[in-house]
């Protein structure tokens, strides 16, 4: 190589070695979720994975276990807990509704969907709301718009999907990192559940 | 020894550079007599891209019956039989027949994305994110091969896709950093990429030169009229007219004069529309434009002297 190529060589990598260090610099880090300790909550939901699988968190023993998996080429769009199980909408080759035992995972009964939803999957009312007053600002609110938590993040951070559990005091959220977390509205403090969960369908609680 | 033994020997001495060397090379391969004209490449070529569109169309309509390691699988045969078939033509010595070797393996890319890219995502079953940055981290390792085995402007426009793609899938998976990141890394890329380019490293000149451009006038796009980017995009495309002249390249000029085109109207509204009102704000861009492009007839004459 000519002394003109070896200058090259070497500017190029200067600029690479400056480049990845000013994006280094600028990082902002992610909210911080502590992982969640067993006894601290007690419920438990069901939620989909970005690989497309159903998986359940039992709270009060803070474990995940993983319950069911569908295909590539089908689509979760639901999932509701019901009385009676983990009630799961599948698009796909074929439209069809599956109940899972919640305990084992088993299939207790697949059923063509015929327009139908899952459960009362329609009827569900949230009454919590997403603002992003700033970039990498996120504030969840309730029904009355006082703030339940406040999250600050990256520019592009943000919270996807917010479930509130039967009880009225469990609130869920998934973030734009596909962590799922789980506060108490008195609290406020989020606690890390999963990193691999999908925002739709949002995870649903235990009845 | 032959032509190709001193036109490499010239272009390592530095004596003429890689354009130079092809457009000589290209001119004695004629001397026999070319045996395919280049109306009849081009006839060629569009019978291969109808005949290639019609296996993609049949092979879409159940694609998503088959099972991955089939999908795969095919992938595989098609990507071999493109790489083997661009190695069989490159051993020819007419010029249309070679050229059609970068074609075959400018093809044999977009299979090895699409079999990783089923490998991964549905083998592996990794996923999106991670899937999308193998994907293209392969790629990109296929497509320095094929540069290196032969490097034409197809096989370093292929390079630079694969490059920007692996850049985008790294950057993605960072949860932690700004829109910004991605302009910034792509400018830097352009920038190693002309230095790599000015250095005889990458090649050819003139392709290479251009997907620099690229690069560096992409700094400001994710985050558009935003202040201080629309500056940092004149910035470059000032510093790429300079450049077209210290290197005698116009391809740098002409991507450095549509930075101008780009930058300069993004940056006057940005900075004028609320207090002067549109009106003042266009006629002001349109006298930047004229000057621009007065200066642009000044540059190019330096440059092409």
């Amino acid at each position: 190589m000519t002394r003109q190529a070896w200058t090259a060589v070497g500017g190029a990598v200067a600029v690479m070695v400056a480049v990845v260090v000013i994006i280094v610099l600028a990082a902002v880090p992610l909210p911080d979720f502590p992982p969640v300790a067993p006894g601290q909550f007690d419920a438990s939901l069901a939620y989909v994975t970005e690989s497309n699988c159903i998986r359940v968190a039992d709270l009060a023993d803070a474990e995940v276990r993983e319950l069911h998996c569908v295909s590539d080429r089908d689509w979760i769009d639901n999932v509701v807990w019901t009385e009676s199980g983990i009630e799961v909408g599948v698009e796909g080759f074929q439209s069809t509704i599956t109940v899972l035992d919640p305990d084992t995972g088993d299939v207790i009964e697949t059923r063509n969907r015929d327009g139908a939803y899952p459960g009362d999957w329609l009827n569900q009312e949230q009454n919590l709301w997403v603002d992003v007053p700033s970039d990498g600002t996120v504030v969840i609110r309730d029904e009355t718009n006082q703030v339940l938590v406040t999250l600050e993040g990256p520019e592009l951070y943000g919270v996807d999907a917010v479930v509130g559990a039967s009880d009225g005091q469990m609130v869920a959220l998934v973030d734009s990192s596909e962590r799922l977390a789980v506060f108490d509205r008195n609290v406020g403090q989020p606690y890390l559940v999963d990193t691999d969960a999908r925002p739709y369908p949002p995870p649903s609680w235990q009845p | 020894m032959g032509t190709a033994d001193d036109l490499r020997r010239w272009v390592e001495a530095g004596l003429i550079d890689e354009d130079t060397a092809a457009r000589i090379s290209e001119h004695e391969s004629r001397k026999g007599g070319e045996r395919v004209g280049r109306g009849t490449e081009a006839v060629a070529y569009l019978g291969a891209v109808l005949v290639l569109v019609a296996l993609a169309i049949l092979a879409a309509e159940f694609w998503d019956r088959i099972e991955p390691w089939g999908r795969f699988t095919l992938g595989a045969i098609v990507t071999g039989v493109l790489i083997g078939a661009g190695w069989l033509l490159g051993r020819s010595a007419e010029p249309a027949v070679n050229r059609a070797q970068a074609f075959a393996w400018f093809l044999a890319v977009g299979a090895v994305a699409l079999t990783a890219g089923v490998f991964f995502d549905g083998i592996v079953e990794t996923d999106g994110q991670e899937s999308f940055l193998w994907t293209s981290l392969v790629t990109l390792v296929v497509t320095i091969a094929l540069w290196l085995a032969r490097s034409s402007t197809l096989a370093i426009v292929a390079m630079a896709f694969a490059t920007w793609a692996a850049t985008i899938a790294i950057i993605s998976r960072l949860d932690t950093v700004p829109d910004w990141a991605f302009g910034l890394a792509f400018a830097g890329l352009g920038i190693a990429w002309l230095l790599l380019t000015w250095g005889g490293i990458l090649r050819p000149a003139t392709a290479s030169y251009a997907i620099s451009a690229i690069g560096i006038l992409f700094v400001a796009f994710p985050e558009g009229s935003h202040m201080p980017w629309p500056i940092l995009g004149l910035v470059g495309a000032l510093a790429l007219m300079g450049l077209s002249v210290r290197l005698n390249q116009t391809v740098l000029l002409g991507f450095g004069v549509a930075g101008l085109f780009v930058y300069i109207p993004m940056m006057i509204f940005e900075l004028f529309e609320e207090s002067l009102g549109v009106p003042v704000a266009l006629l002001i861009t349109g006298l930047a434009l004229l000057g621009v492009v007065v200066g642009t007839v000044r540059f190019r004459k330096e440059v092409e002297t």
